[in-house]
């Protein structure tokens, strides 16, 4: 049999080496991609939740200064002290503690509401309470001075 | 083309590819930072928001507590620095307020200001609370007016007549004053029209007789005041006797008459206040509420038909004889002597000219000559604040609908 030149043999096996470096810098390029997108989606969820306390601590706060007639957890912090509910938004289980205290003035109180979630990727999304949670905390007070208000006429 | 120059162009393309994959990462990671710091910056507004109104809830509660113990105090002070930029002009008190230290503000700087109009709202407050985090570069800011009870609301005017007293009036020279009472267009001696109303009313005219009803005699005899100098106004007295007043525990009606819920320690407040402001006749606005303990002559003609005041002559002024107005002087709004139901201290007195009501605890005997006394039916708008219906004006209250908000 008569060797025969082949003139493209080498450049072929070039292709082989160059097409195997490509899909390195290819599969690496894709992993910071994926492990960005990840980190981007974790993050987003993580704002997302963020910002769903916030909104719930604030309206917690809100419903509890308008006061029994608003809002009925109000008569029950007046009386304990401590009030605790559990909603779910988007998944994700959020508890919310709210404590009266009083103050060196007899007509003030403190009012501290605290949020605790799951943050997106912890593995147990039931306990808000398990370490790593997010918390949010806001802080107020309620005075009891009254805004007046007429009374309609007849 | 060769087969090296494909691979070439491979590379060249999968090179391009992740440096296009890089950007796309990096503008997302930048969206996301700044989402992130979106979300970090809400938390921390919303705490600075919620720090504030806790700054002004502790005030409010603050501001309470002091007008149940010391009312007439909290407004003893004035610091310019405190007035905010559109409450600058001259008729604003400010001070600030320092709040009880035991709560945590969780690294906020406070600052709780108090301003209110001196002049037109004496009893409404505007309180102002901000919080600030060095930190974070967050702040909030809220403010609510309350109405304080630094005066009370003075019901309706019921004695329509420029001399409303408690005891007897004459003249030292018969037919040397002049009073002008309401005509028909509501104003003494206009020169529009013939007098209609009271020009002299008395709550208390002896009874000489005895028989338990005021005669028209004995009014007469009480209130000997010249027909010519009463310019064809009324007189006014109780139809029936009453108790004579008595000094040992001299009663209210005329002051309540005038100034309804509103108590002399108030208008003294308010007064002091102004003088406190710097606020006088020449001021722009002008000052409308005097109080003096002196008992020197008052010789200094102030208010005008759209801006009367009221003088009050204290139980202080009218120890042993209550201040005369000197003849050339002329007040335009009300006039109140703390006689203390002594004929006494109201002997022998001037009024000026008094264009509105002078009124007096007791009766004003042997008035010296020239003393005029012109109805003005604006008279009490000096003290005049405007009070919600049936408010309790005896306690601290928020007004409704007042409360605003700032990042």
């Amino acid at each position: 049999m008569n060797k025969r030149s082949n003139p493209g043999g080498q450049a072929q096996g070039f292709t082989l080496i160059e097409a195997l470096v490509a899909a390195a810098l290819l599969g690496l390029g894709m992993m910071g991609a994926i492990s960005l997108a990840m980190h981007s989606i974790q993050s987003a969820g993580s704002s997302r939740q963020q910002s769903t306390a916030l909104t719930l601590a604030q309206n917690t706060i809100d419903c509890l200064r308008s006061g029994p007639a608003l809002c009925t957890d109000s008569s029950a912090l007046a009386s304990t002290g401590q009030t605790q509910e559990t909603q779910t938004w988007s998944g994700t289980l959020y508890q919310i503690n709210s404590t009266l205290s009083s103050t060196s003035l007899t007509h003030l109180h403190g009012l501290q509401v605290t949020v605790k979630w799951q943050p997106t990727g912890n593995s147990s999304p039931h306990n808000p309470m398990a370490p790593g949670s997010g918390e949010l905390a806001l802080s107020t007070r309620l005075s009891s001075v009254p805004v007046f208000v007429q009374a309609a006429m007849p | 083309m060769k087969a090296p120059d494909r691979g070439a162009i491979t590379l060249l393309m999968v090179t391009l590819l992740v440096l296009l994959a890089s950007m796309v990462g990096l503008f997302t990671a930048r969206s996301l930072l700044s989402e992130r710091l979106s979300a970090n910056n809400g938390v921390w507004a919303a705490q600075a928001q919620q720090t504030a109104q806790a700054a002004l809830e502790t005030a409010l509660a603050q501001i309470e507590q002091s007008f149940s113990t010391t009312p007439n105090t909290f407004w003893s002070t004035h610091d310019p620095q405190q007035c905010l930029t559109a409450y600058s002009s001259m008729e604003w008190q400010c001070r600030s307020l320092q709040l009880d230290a035991g709560w945590d503000t969780q690294g906020h700087t406070l600052l709780v200001r108090v301003m209110r109009d001196v002049v037109n709202s004496p009893h409404v407050a505007l309180v102002h609370a901000q919080a600030r985090h060095a930190g974070n570069h967050s702040s909030g800011q809220v403010q609510q007016s309350v109405y304080l009870p630094t005066a009370g609301p003075i019901g309706a005017a019921n004695k329509a007549t420029p001399l409303l007293t408690q005891g007897c009036v004459n003249e030292a020279v018969a037919g040397s004053t002049r009073f002008c009472a309401a005509d028909a267009n509501q104003n003494g001696c206009s020169g529009k029209g013939q007098a209609i109303g009271t020009a002299i009313q008395s709550l208390y005219v002896p009874d000489l007789d005895g028989n338990g009803l005021i005669s028209t005699s004995e009014q007469q005899a009480c209130l000997k005041v010249n027909p010519g100098s009463l310019q064809g106004g009324a007189l006014a007295t109780p139809a029936t006797a009453l108790p004579a007043p008595n000094p040992a525990a001299c009663d209210s009606a005329v002051w309540t008459s005038l100034f309804g819920a509103t108590t002399p320690a108030q208008i003294q407040a308010i007064s002091e206040a102004q003088a406190l402001k710097g606020l006088s006749s020449q001021t722009q606005p002008a000052r409308s509420v005097y109080w003096t303990d002196s008992p020197a002559e008052w010789s200094q003609s102030v208010g005008t038909t759209s801006a009367p005041v009221v003088v009050v002559f204290s139980a202080l002024a009218c120890a042993s004889q209550c201040p005369r107005i000197s003849p050339s002087t002329q007040i335009v709004g009300t006039v109140f002597m703390d006689t203390q139901c002594q004929d006494s201290r109201a002997a022998q007195w001037h009024s000026g000219s008094v264009s509105g009501q002078v009124a007096l605890p007791s009766g004003l005997p042997n008035l010296q000559s020239g003393s005029q006394f012109l109805w003005f039916a604006d008279h009490r708008k000096a003290f005049d604040w405007p009070w919600p219906v049936n408010i309790d004006a005896t306690r601290v209250q928020r007004v409704c609908g007042s409360w605003k908000s700032g990042g």
